[in-house]
């Protein structure tokens, strides 16, 4: 059984139908990534897998459990987490406090200190500023603290949208090598990122988006030279 | 026929057929005197609910105190009628435009006042500010003389009639339209899109919130003076908070921001009231659970921001019969560029910091910063996630005081100015996370660009005088012109935020190029854009510099954009200039790879590539 199956799923905003019956899974384990242009509908999927926007249609299944029908909130506590894109932190609150809201639903508080020592070594950067409101962080410095506030939900299934927007050239590398990691410690993960040659390399499994439409799918490392691909997102 | 003129003869004969109609109607008895004074409550509802749309819809700012205003209006002009025809034994009927006239005046005056501090202050001052005005002017009036304390004023000469109302409701709503679509009125509308970009195109927020804020009261005032002659007697206690909510509930009903959502909902909220009398007890409960299914169903009012348009209809009938042909005009002359407007030296720098530092209490963000930007010249600014770039942005456009150092744009300082002044002189930006004003067309955000190149004056939008037209027309081509540059001409009537990712950005470039800059600030413009994308964007920077010859400072992370159009790079970290140069020398620059760009191939990789680009 996957992790997270997706069976014909429709979107639409207002009359633009924005998903065509999009189907794909993510195994337990596995990096997946979606690339695509921008408006391809990557978010779109992230959104409607979370339940931030309605679907119409097509069936998600989030461990063999419906989740069509779930609220969003408690989505969280079933072990699913997302990053969202354009650093959605809670400006108002300094960075312990965004980090501490990430744990909200977890019941084991005793790990939080040795979580926050876990994303602190991640991001060095935001214990230098833990006291500092998250509004006036920069918004590279931003981007890291929404990624760093997801996985103190310690989800299984993390959904990252675009963790490298906005990152100087030596973070991007290193969020990478972050993604990586945390998957090894056992995270599944779903991946939407621009920088599509830097997602392929580290991704088991990729899904082209076009217009939304999935219109290619397979092993990373094969797309990551299939010419079609290489023309289109990776610029080469 | 001429659309415009078309829209013209359609909504004059609609206001003329409607007044005819229902003044023969009184006249003749068919409409008794109650109903009579139901449509002249409307009336008088209408200018209210209007203006007070002016402020919450189209400026964006919550008020509260909207029957104050009124109050104002209603006592002033009640006053002065009373005291002419009672002491110098004028005829009441010529009181009126006077006693109006004052009673708009003065709540406009009193709008003005509060409207100067709240409206300075960003976030929810006004609605707290107004909430304790409508309340104090309650109290002075209940307090005072002249009023006539608690009591009020009563044997106002009943004056007002349908004709006078009718009227003075028709001037308003004109007004209002044509305000609306003039510089000033897309000037208040971006604000409440967006007041940062507003600030950031050259747009006064804080004038342009006050002179919103202002006109409303006047009309309330207006409004007023003729509730005070309609029924002859004014007591404060009729103007108390209930009757502010009262207008704001109609402005949401209608739909924040549609003038013609405004006039439906006065109507119907009303008459349904008096509809509702026979349920005597219950009326109150039925006009409450109508309002909450309203809401539940149309959560943006009636209109939303749309209006209604009786060309629109009158098309759709008349497309049954006759099939129309639009055929589009164009002006195909070439406009652009703007000759840019300075001579400095070939070797002088159009922009130049000078020991530019800033200090947040005991963070110091930017320290002993040198820029300086020749003429025509691409230059990067990168540098670690918090070095202090966009504050560097900040603080040239003014939105930062800097604690120390210089700013000199062709060797004048601009320390100290106002973003919407720096505008002007000649600096433009754009934005990390885009700030565009998404409800508008494309078109729209490129001529709120073009605001201050334009000149008329309100009255002149107001009156549609020829220099409002000239002005207009100008820019309409212009603005055009502009988005052809940039291939979106296609795109020019559709909402901004309908637009793909990419071209939002190239958006928000081409509206920061409408002010007429000699600089450019770009930040992270290729944050979120794919290789692809990014290689047109490499174009489009290289385009503008070439053909609106201006000098461009950018931020940037993506390298191969960097390396490949950048002259000169600055090298930012904990807010000091750690290195400067050419690509090359940057790549190299040990320095910089320990603390930016990580692998050294990871520079060496991007500069080739970019080489390879710029080659191409």
């Amino acid at each position: 059984m996957p992790m997270l199956e997706v069976n014909n799923l429709n979107v639409f905003y207002g009359a633009i139908h924005a998903l065509h019956d999009v189907s794909f899974r993510v195994e337990q384990g596995e990096i997946v990534t979606l690339i695509g242009a921008n408006g391809a509908g990557k978010t779109s999927i992230l959104h409607a897998i979370s339940r931030l926007i309605p679907t119409r249609g097509g069936t998600i299944a989030f461990n063999g459990q419906e989740i069509t029908g779930t609220d969003a909130f408690k989505l969280v506590s079933k072990g699913l987490s997302q990053v969202p894109e354009g650093r959605r932190i809670f400006s108002q609150m300094t960075v312990l406090e965004n980090l501490e809201m990430g744990a909200y639903t977890r019941r084991d508080k005793g790990e939080l200190d040795s979580d926050l020592q876990m994303v602190f070594s991640h991001f060095p950067r935001l214990k230098e500023r833990v006291k500092q409101m998250a509004g006036t962080l920069s918004g590279g410095e931003q981007q890291m603290l929404a990624t760093a506030r997801a996985l103190m939900a310690h989800p299984t299934l993390l959904m990252m949208d675009e963790p490298s927007m906005g990152l100087s050239p030596i973070l991007v590398e290193e969020i990478f090598a972050i993604i990586r990691d945390i998957n090894k410690e056992g995270t599944t993960i779903l991946l939407v990122e621009q920088n599509a040659h830097m997602a392929l390399s580290i991704a088991n499994r990729a899904y082209v988006l076009e217009t939304g439409n999935i219109v290619m799918e397979g092993e990373a490392a094969l797309l990551l030279n299939d010419d079609k691909v290489k023309a289109a997102y990776l610029g080469t | 026929m001429n659309r415009k003129f078309k829209s013209y003869v359609l909504n004059l004969t609609a206001i003329l057929l409607v007044y005819l109609v229902v003044s023969a109607l009184i006249d003749a008895g068919s409409i008794n005197k109650y109903y009579a004074s139901i449509l002249i409550m409307i009336g008088i509802n209408v200018i209210m609910t209007v203006s007070l749309n002016l402020t919450t819809g189209f400026l964006g700012e919550l008020a509260l105190g909207h029957a104050g205003f009124m109050s104002v209006g209603a006592f002033t002009a009640g006053i002065i009628t009373k005291s002419l025809s009672a002491n110098l034994g004028w005829d009441p009927a010529a009181c009126l435009p006077i006693s109006l006239l004052a009673g708009g005046i003065l709540a406009a005056v009193m709008g003005f006042l509060i409207g100067v501090p709240a409206l300075r202050l960003k976030g929810d001052y006004l609605a707290i500010i107004t909430l304790g005005f409508g309340e104090i002017i309650r109290v002075i009036i209940q307090n005072l003389q002249i009023t006539g304390g608690a009591s009020g004023i009563s044997r106002v000469p009943r004056i007002n009639n349908f004709s006078t109302t009718y009227i003075i409701m028709v001037l308003v709503i004109v007004v209002m339209f044509t305000l609306g679509r003039s510089r000033h009125g897309r000037a208040i509308l971006s604000i409440r899109e967006n007041a940062v970009a507003a600030e950031s195109t050259g747009i006064s927020v804080t004038r342009y919130k006050i002179f919103a804020f202002t006109f409303a009261a006047f009309f309330a005032g207006i409004a007023g003076g003729l509730y005070a002659h309609q029924i002859g007697r004014v007591s404060a206690a009729s103007f108390d908070f209930n009757k502010s909510i009262e207008y704001l509930v109609m402005v949401v009903l209608g739909g924040m921001g549609s003038i013609t959502g405004s006039i439906i909902a006065a109507g119907v909220l009303t008459l349904l009231p008096e509809l509702l009398r026979e349920f005597s007890d219950y009326r109150m409960l039925v006009y409450s659970i109508a309002l909450i299914l309203m809401m539940l169903f149309r959560p943006k009012g009636l209109m939303g921001t749309a209006e209604f348009s009786l060309t629109f209809v009158w098309d759709s009938l008349t497309g049954w019969f006759t099939r129309t042909l639009k055929i589009q005009k164009r002006d195909h002359s070439p406009m652009l560029p703007d000759v840019p407007r300075y001579d400095v030296g070939p070797d002088a720098p159009v922009l130049e910091t000078r020991q530019l530092g800033i200090r947040f209490g005991g963070l110091q963000a930017a320290e002993n910063v040198n820029l300086h930007l020749n003429d025509n010249e691409i230059v990067g600014l990168i540098g670690p996630n918090g070095a202090g770039k966009t504050t560097v942005f900040n603080m040239l456009t003014g939105v930062y005081l800097p604690t120390d150092g210089d700013i000199l744009l062709m060797g004048k300082s601009i320390v100290g100015k106002k973003t919407f002044e720096i505008v002007s002189d000649g600096i433009a930006r754009t934005f990390q996370n885009i700030r565009l004003f998404k409800s508008m067309t494309v078109l729209e955000n490129i001529k709120v660009a073009f605001h201050t190149r334009m000149h008329y004056s309100p009255a002149s939008g107001i009156l549609r005088l020829p220099k409002y037209a000239r002005e207009e027309q100008g820019i309409d081509i212009r603005a055009r012109e502009l988005l052809r540059v940039f291939n979106m001409e296609e795109s020019a009537d559709i909402r901004a935020d309908g637009l793909p990712y990419g071209q939002q950005r190239k958006l928000e470039i081409c509206r920061a190029l409408a002010t007429n800059p000699k600089v450019l600030l770009l930040d992270e413009p290729a944050a979120g854009m794919n290789p692809i994308e990014t290689r047109e964007l490499m174009e489009t920077i290289s385009l503008i510099r070439d053909r609106f010859s201006v000098a461009v400072l950018l931020i940037e992370h993506d390298m191969k954009l960097v390396m490949g159009i950048c002259e000169r790079i600055y090298v930012l970290n904990y807010g000091r200039v750690i290195a400067e140069g050419d690509p090359a020398a940057i790549r190299n620059n040990p320095e910089v790879v320990k603390a930016y760009l990580g692998h050294s191939d990871n520079g060496t990789q991007a500069v080739k590539e970019g080489e390879a680009n710029a080659n191409a």
